[in-house]
């Protein structure tokens, strides 16, 4: 491990160690939830940045998030099952679902795949507002209970009720932190390597005998999988679903802080996702001119920056190593 | 039964006119230029708003105030393109982030501008017609019959004048028509300018029927998606085609079954399409 290793694990275990340390200084509850559903963001839209590992954008991945919240959603209040057994039960079924999904999806490519899984991410959608008998239509699901307390012998109770924002953000905290570094592991494995492969060329891939359709299909399931594992904690923190939420406009959203973020880095998506939640926050004051201003970045920065807000510091040197040399050259 | 059966006739014949409008300048955009232009649906919104201006508030002439209307939202979308989509030709993806944040842009600025309050447009043709002893609407005649002269003023441009040649051959292949001559530039900026006045035409035709507000873009936009991609993304008879199956279909299956089935079935269309026949009805390979 050479010194450049070092100042990598010693920053990263700072964040952590940073992020754990939060509750300790933010009593603030308002601030709680921004920064719990900042977490949770960050699990869908790292699994969006999964999917595109293989060069394709995924429309359906927010209304899988949506699946994951409505399947454990259900379980729990129709079934009366405890969340700690719902919540894989849930994520189990929206990887199901979602294979049944990309299944058609995985005969098109590019901008078609967006559409198509557009499109039968819609149908699922539409089939909550259409079904009101489980899904509850229009309005949703409402009253959806928080998690069970956990209760080890010899320590005390972890509640999560209502009031309970600290447990609550450590619960999404450590699954944020589960998510991220399950999905760094399986991008730096054989698996992710063959995901480069297929987002070089398809059909290039196939010639080295990887089966791409067979490893398309693993990819999304796994990304799905972490959507909905988001959309169960999110649906168990705020008890409320409502099918329009998981609509094109958050879709739209994640794709944003992805892309902005910058795809081709890991880290892309966590920036994105931070940087465009606090400009929200920040301009909470003035709520109307949120969209103009996500625009006006978001166009500023695909003409600047194509490679992502990830590439400012890099530009950045770049910018200033040429102004320099242009100085010492008009000397 | 049978007025239940001529009314959804007639509106279907209506949404289709809609959709025609709409989806050409996205089929034209999506084959000149390449790009995927999600911002189309606030051009109708423009449009709508500019008639609900000039007509409802200046008190032009409807016919006027829709020519206006056309001429406005298509400088507006020529600056556009010149200033966001320039540098996106070919990029499908970026192209559509691009015109995601163009369409939280134009929101806003329609929110600052008009409110947030749902407009109405008075009707343009009150009345109510009788034909074989069925009741039809005055004003949705009226927009078929506007409708269907333009888009044939728009196919007489494309097929006879010389300019119109050159959109189609770029078309086919850009290399090729700017090899003969044809400014690309100028052709893309049309494009998207000819495109952008439709789809004005259609909000500002349907603004007395339907409401109005900063919101109605993205809808509509994903409707003009499903469309072209029915139609065969860069042909232009196809779009027509599409448009007005697409119009009988959600006419017929909101009437008869509900307006969440008849969305289910054209979200499902778009699936099946692309999964099934990926050169859509009338496109080739």
């Amino acid at each position: 491990m050479n010194r450049n290793d070092w100042l990598k694990w010693v920053s990263l275990a700072a964040v952590v160690i940073a992020l754990f340390l939060i509750p300790v200084f933010i009593k603030n509850p308002y601030w709680m939830l921004v920064l719990t559903l900042l977490w949770n963001y960050i699990i869908v839209a790292q699994g969006f940045r999964y999917i595109a590992t293989t060069g394709e954008y995924s429309f359906a991945h927010v209304p899988l998030m949506g699946m994951g919240g409505y399947a454990s959603a259900l379980l729990v209040m129709k079934l009366g099952m405890s969340f700690w057994l719902a919540l894989p039960l849930a994520v189990l079924v929206t990887a199901i679902i979602s294979a049944i999904i990309y299944y058609p999806c995985l005969r098109t490519t590019g901008t078609f795949f967006f559409f198509a899984s557009f499109a039968f991410g819609e149908v699922m959608r539409l089939c909550w507002v259409r079904f009101k008998n489980p899904f509850g239509g229009v309005g949703g699901l409402s009253h959806i209970p928080r998690p069970d307390p956990i209760h080890i012998p010899g320590l005390p109770i972890v509640e999560f009720t209502l009031f309970s924002h600290t447990s609550y953000y450590y619960l999404i905290l450590v699954f944020m932190l589960f998510s991220v570094l399950t999905m760094y592991l399986l991008e730096n494995s054989r698996l992710g390597a063959i995901a480069a492969a297929i987002k070089e060329s398809k059909i290039l891939a196939s010639f080295v005998g990887i089966r791409v359709w067979r490893y398309e299909m693993i990819i999304f399931v796994i990304a799905s999988a972490f959507a909905a594992l988001g959309g169960c904690l999110y649906a168990h923190y705020m008890t409320l679903l409502v099918p329009e939420e998981f609509y094109w406009g958050l879709a739209i959203y994640v794709c944003i802080w992805a892309v902005v973020g910058g795809m081709g880095h890991f880290t892309g998506p966590i920036v994105g996702t931070i940087v465009f939640g606090l400009i929200k926050e920040l301009l909470r004051p003035f709520p109307q001119i949120v969209p103009l201003i996500y625009g006006l970045i978001l166009a500023a920065t695909l003409a600047l920056l194509p490679e992502g807000l990830i590439s400012l510091p890099k530009k950045i040197l770049l910018w200033n190593k040429r102004r320099l040399s242009r100085l010492r050259r008009d000397k | 039964m049978t007025l239940l059966y001529l009314q959804m006739i007639v509106n279907g014949t209506m949404i289709g006119f809609q959709l025609a409008l709409f989806a050409t300048g996205l089929t034209l955009v999506y084959g000149i230029m390449l790009i995927i232009n999600f911002a189309h649906g606030e051009l109708y919104m423009l449009g709508g708003f500019a008639v609900f201006l000039f007509f409802d508030q200046l008190r032009l002439n409807y016919f006027v105030s829709l020519a206006l209307a056309m001429i406005v939202v298509a400088i507006v979308a020529t600056v556009t393109e010149r200033i966001f989509f320039k540098p996106m030709r070919g990029q499908h993806i970026p192209s559509f982030i691009m015109s995601c944040g163009l369409v939280f842009v134009l929101q806003v600025l329609a929110v600052l501008v008009f409110d947030v309050k749902d407009k109405a447009v008075d009707s343009v043709f009150p009345g109510v017609v009788k034909i074989f002893g069925v009741t039809l609407s005055m004003e949705r005649l009226a927009i078929i019959v506007i409708s269907t002269v333009i888009i044939s003023a728009f196919y007489i441009f494309l097929q006879r004048s010389r300019f119109g040649r050159a959109m189609r051959a770029v078309m086919q292949n850009p290399e090729a028509a700017a090899l003969q001559g044809v400014n690309i530039d100028q052709v893309c900026s049309s494009a998207m300018g000819i495109g952008a006045a439709l789809a004005a035409a259609a909000g500002g035709l349907l603004a007395p029927v339907f409401i109005l507000n900063p919101w109605i873009g993205p809808d509509l936009t994903w409707e003009g998606f499903i469309v072209v991609c029915l139609g065969g993304k860069t042909s232009l008879p196809g779009t027509l085609l599409a448009a007005f199956i697409l119009g009988y279909i959600k006419s017929f299956v909101s009437t008869l079954a509900d307006p969440m089935v008849a969305r289910m079935c054209s979200a499902a269309i778009l699936g099946i399409i692309l999964t099934l026949r990926p050169q859509g009805l009338l496109g080739h390979e």
